[in-house]
Parts: C-alpha cells; sequence; structure tokens
C-alpha cells in the first residue's frame, strides 16, 4: 500500500532487520522548509519524512529516515540490526507531525479557510515517505479514535501527489473539500511555538486581502500578527482595513512600531484614523509620531472628528481640479499622479485658492470651495476641449462634518453616490464619504451576534 | 453654454438636540448589546435550574448554605475571568482548545461531559416551562409542544429579538419580585449576614446533594464554555482585559445577590414556617407570597417560564457550537440542514431528549429539575481540570497565562468541587 495515514502509523511497532521489536513508533518528524531553486527558504509542496521518533527507556531517540527501510501501517523496518541512540533534538525547519500538525489549526489556502488536521495523509515514493494531504473528513475523526484500525483504506479519488502547477484556486461556491492536499496548505508559527520555521506565507498573500481578513480573524490575535507582519505593507494595509475591528487595534499593539507606522500609511486615512482611535493615547501619538508628515496629518485631521459623525468615516484623499481644466489636460494629469485615490469616479471642481503653475499639484488641492462635480463618465465621453466647468453638476448633495453619519449613509443610497462630499461652513471641501464606508454604516457587521439569539440586544 | 444656476442642496439633516437623544438611546442599546460578556453570562445562570435549586436550598435548610452563595460567587468569578482570558488570548472556544492542546481522544471525553451535563440543563428547561405553565393549568404535553416551538422560533431568530427583550425585563422584575418578598418575609437577615461567612449545617446526604446542585446551577459546564466562546467571537484582546474582569466581577455579584434573595426569602417563608420540601412549582411560589400574597403564583410561573425560556435561548446553541466547533463540523443558524448536518442534529437531539423525557407521565418535575443541576456539578470537576491546566499552560497563554495567586485559587475550586462530587457519590452509594 502506498497511501496510507499518519494514525496507522502512530504507535505501531519498529523492528530491526532480524525482525526484533525495540520500540513503538511515537511520532515522525517531515522536513516542512526547504532551500528552493532560488536558494530561499520556502514551503515544500509534499514534505519529506525525515525520521521517527521513538521513546526507548523514556527518553525519545531520533531514528533518520535512511536508517529506516520501510514504513507503513504494519509499523517500521530498520536497515540494520543496530540502531544508533540519538537522542532527538528539534532542527530548523522541521516538526513533529503528531504533536505540532494533528488538531492543529492549519490554512487552508485552496478553500480560503481555516481548517483543523484530523489526520494526514502520506505516500510512499520509492525510498522516501511524503506527506502528502491533510483530511478533515469526519471518517478521519473516527480513524483517529479507533487509533488507525477502522476506516483506514484510502479513498479511491486521492491519488499520488502531482506535478502540475496549481493555476487555480478552488471555485468560491464549490462544497468544503475533505482531504487538502498539502502544497495547499499553510502552517502557523504561533500555534507551535516550539517549532523553528520561516514561514514567509508567500502562498496566504495571493489571496485577496478580504479572504486573508477573514482567515486572520479566524485565528488568534497573536496569530492575525504573525499574518499581517508575513505581508507587504501595502498587502498588510488592505487586509487590516478589512479585519475586525476589535481586532485590527490588538494586532497592531503586537507588531513592531515601525512597522505598523508603514502599514497605517498604506492604510487609507479614514481607515487608519479609526484604528488609532481603539489604541491608548501614548501610543496613539507614537504611531503618529514615526508616519510619514502627510499621512499623519490626514489622519489627524479626521481624528478630530467623532465616530458616528460624517466627519468620522470621511477621508481626504480625492482629486480636485480647477474649473478651466480641459477633459485632455485632465486626462494626461491623472496619469501622472504617482499615488492615485481608491476613488476616482468623481472630480471635485473647486475654486483655485492658490494659483499654482504645477498642473498635478492642482488635482490635490485641499480646502477650495467646491463648485461642482463631475464624473468620470462625463470625462470619458465629452469632446477633449470640453472645460471643467462646462460638464460639472452644480446641483449636488452634501453635508457637513458634524451631520450624523446613518444619514450621509441613507442619503449615498437615496441618491445612488459613489461618494458624498463633505464640506465645512464656507463650502470648502473637507473630505468625501465612499459608498464601502456607507455600507458599513448601513449594514453593520454583525458576525459574532448570530451566535448567541439576540437575547440580549 | 447656458448654466442653470442651482444652489446645492443640502438636505435637512438632524438637529443638535435630536443627535444628543439618539447618540444617548443608541448608548444605551450598545450598553445591551455590548452588554459585557460577563453579564450576559451571569444573567443567564438564573434560569429554571437556578430558580428552583435555591428556592429547594432556601425552604429545605433555611440559612445554612448562605456562606455557599457567597463562596460560589467568588468560585464564579475565577472560573469566568479564566474563560474570558483563554478566549481573548486564543480567539478558540473551550472545546475547540481542548482539541489543539489535547488532541482527539481527550476533546471526545470533555464533549461527552458536557453533552451530558447539557441535555441534563436543556431538560430542566423543558421541566421549567412545563412546571410553570401547569400553575396555570396547562398540561404537560402542551408546554412541551410549546417549549420545542420556542426553541425553534429562537433558532429561526424570526423577530423573536423584542420578545426576548420582553423576558429578560421579566426575568428581572423577577429577581426585583425575590428581594422584595424577602424583605417583607421579615427574615433573620443577622443570620443571613453571619452564615453568609460562617458555614453551618450538618454533614448529611441531603445537604451534600444542596451543595453540589447549587455549586452545579452556579459554575455550569455550559457557562464555562460559553464565557469562553462568547470572547473569542467578539474578537476581544488583551486590551480588554481590564473590562471583561470588571464586568465578570459585576456579573457574578448580581447573579448571587438575586439568588441570594431567593434563598432568603425560602428561608424565612418556607422553612421558617416547616414547609421544608417543595415537590411543585406552587410549593416554590409560596416563597413570594409576602409580597404578592395569591398573586405569588402567578409571579412565580412568569418568573420561572421567563427563566427556563432565556436557558433554552443560549443552552443548546452553545452546545451545538462547541461540539462541532471541537470536530471541525460546520456551524451556523445560517446554514442549512443539508450543510451543517451534525449542528442540526444536535440541537434536533436536544430537542426531541427532552420533549420526550418531559413528556414521562408523573414526572416530579421540580426534582428533575434540581438534580439536573446536581448532576452539573458532580460533572463540573472533569471540565475544571481541562479549564485550570489549560490556563497555566505557556504554550497556550503565554505571558498572560494564570499567575501563581489565581491558579492556586482556581485549583483549589477545582479541588474543592471534586472532593463535594466524590463525598455526594459515595455517600448515595452507601445511603
Amino acid at each position: 500500500m502506498d497511501l496510507f495515514y499518519l494514525s496507522q502509523v502512530r504507535g505501531r511497532p519498529v523492528r530491526t532487520q532480524r525482525g526484533d521489536r525495540i520500540a513503538r513508533i511515537k511520532d515522525l518528524v517531515a522536513r516542512l522548509e526547504a532551500l528552493n531553486a532560488k536558494g530561499e527558504v520556502s514551503l515544500e509542496a509534499y514534505p519529506r519524512i525525515s525520521g521517527l521518533v521513538v521513546d526507548i527507556e523514556k527518553r525519545p531517540i531520533f531514528i533518520p529516515a535512511e536508517q529506516v527501510n520501510t514504513l507503513g501501517p504494519e509499523g517500521a523496518q530498520l536497515a540494520s540490526a543496530r540502531v544508533d541512540l540519538r537522542p532527538f533534538v528539534r532542527r530548523e525547519g522541521e516538526v513533529l507531525l503528531g504533536r505540532d500538525i494533528l488538531d492543529k489549526q492549519l490554512i487552508d489556502i485552496d478553500g480560503r479557510r481555516v481548517i483543523r488536521a484530523n489526520d494526514l495523509q502520506l505516500y510512499r515514493d520509492g525510498g522516501a515517505v511524503r506527506v502528502t494531504a491533510v483530511d478533515v473528513s469526519g471518517k478521519a475523526l473516527l480513524r483517529r479514535l479507533t487509533f488507525g484500525r477502522l476506516f483506514g483504506s484510502t479513498n479511491s479519488a486521492s491519488q499520488p501527489p502531482g506535478d502540475q502547477k496549481r493555476t487555480r484556486l478552488r471555485p468560491r461556491r464549490a462544497p468544503p473539500a475533505k482531504l487538502i492536499e498539502w502544497r495547499d496548505i499553510e502552517p502557523l508559527k504561533s500555534g507551535v511555538p516550539d517549532v523553528r520555521l520561516r514561514l514567509s506565507h508567500e502562498r496566504l498573500a495571493m489571496l485577496h486581502p478580504v479572504d486573508i481578513a477573514r482567515i486572520a480573524d479566524e485565528l488568534s490575535y497573536k496569530e492575525g500578527a504573525e499574518i499581517i507582519e508575513s505581508l507587504d505593507d501595502e498587502t498588510a494595509a488592505d487586509t487590516l482595513q478589512e479585519m475586525d475591528e476589535e481586532r485590527q487595534a490588538d494586532i497592531v499593539e503586537s507588531l513592531d512600531q515601525e512597522r505598523a507606522a508603514d502599514i497605517l500609511e498604506e492604510m487609507e486615512p479614514d481607515d487608519a484614523a479609526d484604528l488609532l482611535q481603539d489604541l491608548d493615547e501614548e501610543q496613539k501619538a507614537e504611531l503618529l509620531r514615526r508616519m510619514d508628515r502627510d499621512e499623519a496629518e490626514d489622519v489627524q485631521e479626521l481624528l478630530a472628528y467623532e465616530e458616528d459623525t460624517a466627519g468620522g468615516i470621511m477621508t481626504c484623499d480625492f482629486i480636485t481640479v480647477p474649473p478651466q481644466v480641459t477633459v485632455d489636460e485632465i486626462i494626461t494629469l491623472m496619469r501622472q499622479i504617482e499615488d492615485a485615490p481608491d476613488v476616482i469616479d468623481y472630480l471635485y471642481v473647486v475654486e483655485e485658492e492658490h494659483p499654482t503653475t504645477d498642473r498635478v499639484q492642482l488635482l490635490q488641492q485641499e480646502g477650495g470651495k467646491l463648485l461642482g462635480i463631475v464624473t468620470l463618465r462625463d470625462v470619458l465621453l465629452s469632446p477633449g476641449d470640453r472645460h471643467m466647468e462646462e460638464l460639472m453638476k452644480t446641483d449636488f448633495v452634501w453635508v457637513s462634518p458634524q451631520d450624523d453619519r446613518d444619514t450621509a449613509a441613507r442619503l449615498m443610497a437615496d441618491y445612488n453616490l459613489l461618494a458624498l462630499p463633505v464640506l465645512d461652513e464656507q463650502e470648502r471641501l473637507l473630505g468625501i464619504i465612499t459608498v464601502d464606508d456607507a455600507m458599513e454604516v448601513l449594514v453593520p457587521d454583525e458576525r459574532w451576534l448570530h451566535r448567541i439569539p439576540r437575547v440580549f440586544g | 453654454m447656458a448654466q442653470t444656476e442651482v444652489t446645492p442642496t443640502r438636505p435637512v439633516v438632524r438637529s443638535r438636540r435630536d443627535r444628543a437623544v439618539f447618540r444617548l438611546r443608541a448608548s444605551l442599546l450598545a450598553l445591551l448589546t455590548v452588554a459585557g460578556p460577563g453579564l450576559v453570562s451571569g444573567f443567564a445562570d438564573n434560569d429554571a435550574g437556578g430558580i428552583t435549586t435555591y428556592s429547594v436550598v432556601g425552604a429545605q435548610f433555611g440559612y445554612d448554605l448562605m456562606w455557599l452563595i457567597l463562596a460560589s460567587m467568588l468560585a464564579l468569578v475565577v472560573t469566568q475571568e479564566v474563560g474570558a482570558r483563554l478566549g481573548l488570548t486564543t480567539g478558540e472556544g473551550l472545546m475547540g482548545l481542548i482539541r489543539e492542546r489535547f488532541g482527539v481522544h481527550w476533546t471526545v471525553f470533555a464533549v461527552l461531559t458536557m453533552l451530558v451535563s447539557n441535555v441534563g440543563t436543556i431538560v430542566s428547561e423543558f421541566a421549567g416551562i412545563g412546571a410553570a405553565l401547569a400553575l396555570f393549568g396547562v398540561p404537560i404535553p402542551v408546554s412541551c409542544a410549546v417549549s420545542a416551538a420556542i426553541v425553534i422560533a429562537l433558532l429561526a431568530r424570526a423577530n423573536f429579538a423584542r420578545v426576548q427583550t420582553i423576558f429578560v425585563v421579566v426575568g428581572l422584575g423577577v429577581s426585583v419580585a425575590y428581594a422584595v418578598s424577602a424583605a417583607l418575609a421579615k427574615p433573620d437577615w443577622g443570620r443571613a449576614a453571619t452564615y453568609l461567612v460562617v458555614p453551618h449545617g450538618t454533614l448529611s446526604q441531603t445537604y451534600l446533594l444542596a451543595v453540589v446542585g447549587t455549586v452545579g446551577t452556579t459554575i455550569t459546564p455550559w457557562g464555562q464554555a460559553f464565557i469562553q466562546s462568547y470572547v473569542a467571537d467578539k474578537r476581544l484582546g488583551p486590551k480588554d482585559l481590564t473590562a471583561s474582569r470588571f464586568d465578570i466581577s459585576l456579573g457574578s455579584f448580581l447573579t448571587n445577590l438575586v439568588a441570594g434573595f431567593i434563598v432568603v426569602a425560602c428561608a424565612a417563608t418556607l422553612w421558617a414556617h416547616g414547609q421544608t420540601n417543595i415537590t411543585t412549582a406552587a410549593d416554590a411560589a409560596r416563597a413570594l407570597q409576602p409580597l404578592a400574597g395569591r398573586a405569588a403564583e402567578i409571579i412565580f410561573g412568569v418568573g420561572l417560564f421567563a427563566a427556563s425560556f432565556l436557558g433554552l435561548g443560549t443552552v443548546p446553541l452553545t452546545s451545538a457550537y462547541s461540539t462541532s466547533e471541537a470536530f471541525g463540523w460546520e456551524t451556523g443558524l445560517d446554514r442549512t440542514w443539508r450543510e451543517a448536518p451534525f449542528f442540526y442534529g444536535l440541537l434536533a437531539f436536544f430537542v426531541g431528549f427532552a420533549t420526550l423525557f418531559v413528556l414521562i407521565p408523573g414526572l416530579p418535575l421540580i426534582s428533575v429539575i434540581y438534580l439536573s443541576q446536581v448532576l452539573n456539578g458532580l460533572l463540573l470537576p472533569i471540565i475544571l481540570v481541562f479549564v485550570f491546566l489549560l490556563a497555566g499552560d505557556r504554550r497556550v497563554l503565554g505571558d498572560l497565562r494564570s499567575g501563581r495567586t489565581l491558579l492556586s485559587l482556581g485549583w483549589f475550586v477545582t479541588v474543592s468541587v471534586s472532593v463535594m462530587s466524590v463525598a455526594l457519590v459515595v455517600a448515595q452509594i452507601h445511603g
């Protein structure tokens, strides 16, 4: 039998070449990480078993794979009549399958979820034994409970590991898999503190930030921090923004402060402001100090507003244009912007307060009096020589920063707006409320309330 | 190009005063929703089992067990605090954490323990509804049907929020009624106060039964899992630890304050007049006579009904979730039967079994409720051993693991409860 399970192997006898039983298999050691072709440390697609751990006279002894002839549900047979009594010592990149992987939480990249390993599938490939898949089925549970004696037949559908590169993730609406190939699995460092793994979470980083956020939300704050730390600044910011609000502050507190500041810089200023508000004063000041001057200023402006007001959910990331600029000029200028805001669906035509020749600068003037709004649609569909002031709509809807955020959100729903401008008393543009933030106000995240019937609220 | 001169619209928004009122209402509501896990947990403690056990204790032993009301309150704070700390550090529920740390075999043991205890509690809630409605002349099969319908509706959550709030208010009302009754019955406050700190009573089988029952109704296995899951689900973290501790202490205090009033009220009205045996709800209701006279039965009935209702809303769901999370089964009321078969299967089992059990003709409902809480007390040490093994484990809690004081307290509670449970079992076998 080439395919078998970990639960069928643990506890089985270890015999010498002559057939003398010397011990029982306590656990298997697998090498999870190795140097890849580029010389970097990365996760192996199908980790090799590098040896067994057995108990001899109550001490854990390591038997390297080279000394093992066969390994399977019948037990292990050694290549020689003797065995070197080498004490077991943890090495870099290696784990104990039973102690560190079984029953622990793992990330299933393909399924975009967190799973718990019920059993592990192993495959004998010539001389080596490899871990091929994680079994999360009910059958695996029963197999474990019967110590591998029942339910051990391998599913005819399961095959030895393939070589093809996976091109696409599992379709979102497909039923969850019972057997997940190891190459789609990412273990977590924080779950097993004894283990020394690098774990760069490179596969996880390829998922949509919302999926990463949902996975991180399932885990503890420490594991969430581990994940955020492993991502690049931009992805980390995108992910952190999507995570449970309660969680965000705990995670930021666990990160290195310089790194936290970098991530905050990449976040939308309004999301960064929300996060900072949940921290204590000292920490908030410290992080603001470490942030880029411009970003910190933006965030600080937003912090001045109370959470449940329009000011509390607006962002200062938007594009302004002077009234005389033409359509052609606008398109050219927009292409030159370095860090374009998320929302460019509307261009805000403002009075030129500070006349400047730097055309690109024109596009992000703050505090100008709002004269009208031009939609991107109009820009794309109008002749190139039209001026902004010809295209703009002056009959626009707006709110002031002290207005209640629920009302602002409902306004956006009523008028089908993607963004709502926030003006001060002199009708100067302070910020915009984007549709995603409005949706959060109208459809709050009540996942936890689902567990407990609404007895208490 | 002609430009229509239209001034930009600014729709009417709320005035400053309106917003202030809105914000006050919103924050009160928020307080209820975000009502700390400790408060919620404490509240749910006064279910059918709670009211019944305290009534029996007060009637049978007078003020002798007041010390236990205080002691179990302190023990409750210790166990709930640990549960909350485990939840906010690991982000996992109790059974999931046991699986993570001790493996699947021990998990099965822990889950079975909890399931047996929870089935007992759910039966007690059904029995509570039966006993309460019996006061109004409703036959048992009808109240079983009512109970089952309540559970199903709760699960569908079809607009039940408002109804449930009513029952919370009713529950509060009845607690107040007990307090007032206690006062009006002219109890021996001096004795009550002294007995709070000085244990009294003779060690007999019934005494042990009462002790284990009282502990079992205060610190329940499901309550232990509940607080941890609640905190984990709300994604609380280390920065919420102080707030959680405060509200757990408050919750425990309030729930045992009510317990104390029930005991005193029963001691003053029932025990003092020699009516030490409570077999029906009507007997227990008499404790409310000083306040309500003939309406005592009505108030008690409504209160018991409300308490059972709240219990039904919490215990089956917590059990189904705990078990499912331990074994990685799909959960969630937003899933269908086919998507989450085990989850719904468990719920169906709870409702079915409890209904059938309560239908047994001639079942002494009050005794059933009381004994289910004794069962909780007997099984509790098993769960507590797991909890405190986890609490002291650096691999689990890291820096937040229980310090020496808290850990010693925890183990003291565990050992004490175990000793009493063993003593009870031994007494039963010999007695």
